[in-house]
């Protein structure tokens, strides 16, 4: 983390100016990470009116402080993408029985974006990470796909099961043998 | 289950991260998570990872009405600028009228498209809605394709509207106002143009009939201008600032 791109030292000085109330830096917070925010959200919430509603408070909360950042959780943009998931999350439980799962054919991309297209990301890896791509593509599929669910469709584990059509105890078996050769993985 | 062993802690974390303990697990990680530091790293160290997948999500633009309505609340909360209808006096709290008023900007995107598809469907013909076509003092110029926007400003529980035609390039909102507002009493109605460092007065609108107003060319740039009408004293805002009610707010989206 020694050497954290531009964009991502201008979202953390950003941040910290919004925590003194400065409402210009807020303004600006906003406008360079909105739209990541909203894509996330967008994914996870699958409803266009949830999604802005999400964003909406999450800017809010910033704004109040009920959410504060510090370096030591990370680079900014992971930091403010972490905590909107989190937070669509916590959403998606209230909202739930409403929603029915995603269908197999709008189920999130198994394959990754080229980060050569998204400088976000690419930030993210320069940070020293960015293994994860490599690492999750050395999972077995079906690790793979419950994994990926889970993270973008906020899935339960009997939800997996109901999506994956498999038994409750396979289910969570993919998924920790899944997680546990994704750790080995990023740690090598 | 034994939290001591290395391997189980980091599984439980990628699962708490992943959203994956409910209920009673869920409650137990979390409180073992305030006592534990060493279990807070391995939390830390899966949000950072896992963040890369979030990263990888294609940016999508909100629409511009989440953006009027936070620095709407902003404002509201921060200096009582544009107080909300019910004074509160807790600084913290969330604005207790944001539903409604986001409930009537959704409302009036919505309106918006209409209009947008509505006046990009007759651009052949004109470049301004027919309310305000036979407006312009000087002669319409078929060459010049000036870039130009539109927007429908209504307010809320009246018949009142406005519809606006806006030429940067020209400094000119034209404007046609249509319906009533019986609550007006001895004030003005002053439309905003919202940047990215707060309101800038553009002029008082008409209550009938059709009206100019001069528009600073800096104010309108980008694909959208944010608006906001709020209620002042006759005259106008003293100062430059809104000092009453946002009554309504909206968008102008580009059609030329």
């Amino acid at each position: 983390m020694s050497s954290a791109p531009a964009s991502a030292d201008h979202l953390a000085t950003l941040l910290a100016a919004t925590g003194r109330g400065d409402e210009q830096a807020f303004s600006q917070l906003y406008q360079h990470s909105s739209a990541h925010l909203f894509g996330l959200l967008l994914r996870i919430l699958n409803r266009r009116d949830w999604a802005e509603e999400a964003l909406q408070d999450y800017f809010l909360r910033i704004w109040q402080k009920a959410e504060t950042y510090a370096p030591e959780k990370g680079a900014a943009l992971a930091w403010l993408l972490t905590v909107a998931r989190y937070r669509a999350l916590d959403l998606l439980r209230v909202k739930r029985p409403e929603v029915s799962l995603l269908d197999e054919a709008e189920a999130p991309a198994m394959t990754f974006a080229d980060p050569a297209e998204n400088p976000e990301a690419r930030a993210i890896e320069q940070d020293g990470l960015g293994r994860l791509s490599d690492c999750m593509n050395g999972l077995q599929s079906e690790q793979k796909r419950s994994v990926l669910l889970a993270y973008y469709g906020g899935y339960t584990h009997q939800e997996l099961a109901q999506r994956l059509k498999a038994p409750l105890g396979t289910v969570k078996s993919w998924v920790r043998r899944g997680l546990l050769s994704l750790r080995e993985c990023l740690d090598r | 289950m034994k939290y001591n062993n290395l391997k189980l802690r980091q599984l439980l974390a990628a699962e708490y991260v992943l959203g994956l303990l409910r209920g009673r697990a869920r409650r137990r990680f979390e409180r073992l998570l305030r006592a534990d530091a060493g279990l807070r790293t391995e939390v830390t160290y899966w949000e950072v990872r896992f963040s890369e997948f979030a990263a990888q999500i294609s940016p999508v633009a909100p629409p511009p009405a989440v953006w009027l309505n936070l620095q709407h609340r902003v404002q509201a909360g921060n200096n009582k600028v544009v107080p909300l209808r019910r004074p509160t006096t807790a600084q913290e709290a969330p604005a207790p009228q944001a539903a409604p008023l986001w409930r009537i900007i959704a409302g009036l995107a919505a309106a918006l498209i209409v209009v947008a598809v509505i006046v990009s469907g007759q651009r052949g013909a004109r470049q301004t809605p027919p309310a305000v076509a036979t407006a312009p003092a000087s002669p319409p110029t078929p060459t010049a394709a000036a870039t130009a926007y539109v927007a429908l400003l209504k307010l809320p529980e009246a018949t009142m509207q406005w519809t606006l035609s806006l030429t940067p390039e020209r400094g000119a909102i034209s404007v046609a106002a249509s319906g009533e507002y019986a609550q007006l009493g001895e004030h003005s109605l002053e439309l905003w143009v919202i940047t990215a460092t707060g309101p800038v007065s553009v002029g008082l609108l008409p209550v009938s009939g059709v009206g100019h107003l001069k528009l600073p060319a800096e104010l309108a740039t980008g694909e959208t201008v944010m608006l906001a009408v709020t209620l002042e004293p006759v005259g106008g805002a003293p100062n430059g600032k809104p000092t009453g009610p946002v009554l309504t707010s909206g968008t102008a989206i580009k059609v030329g």
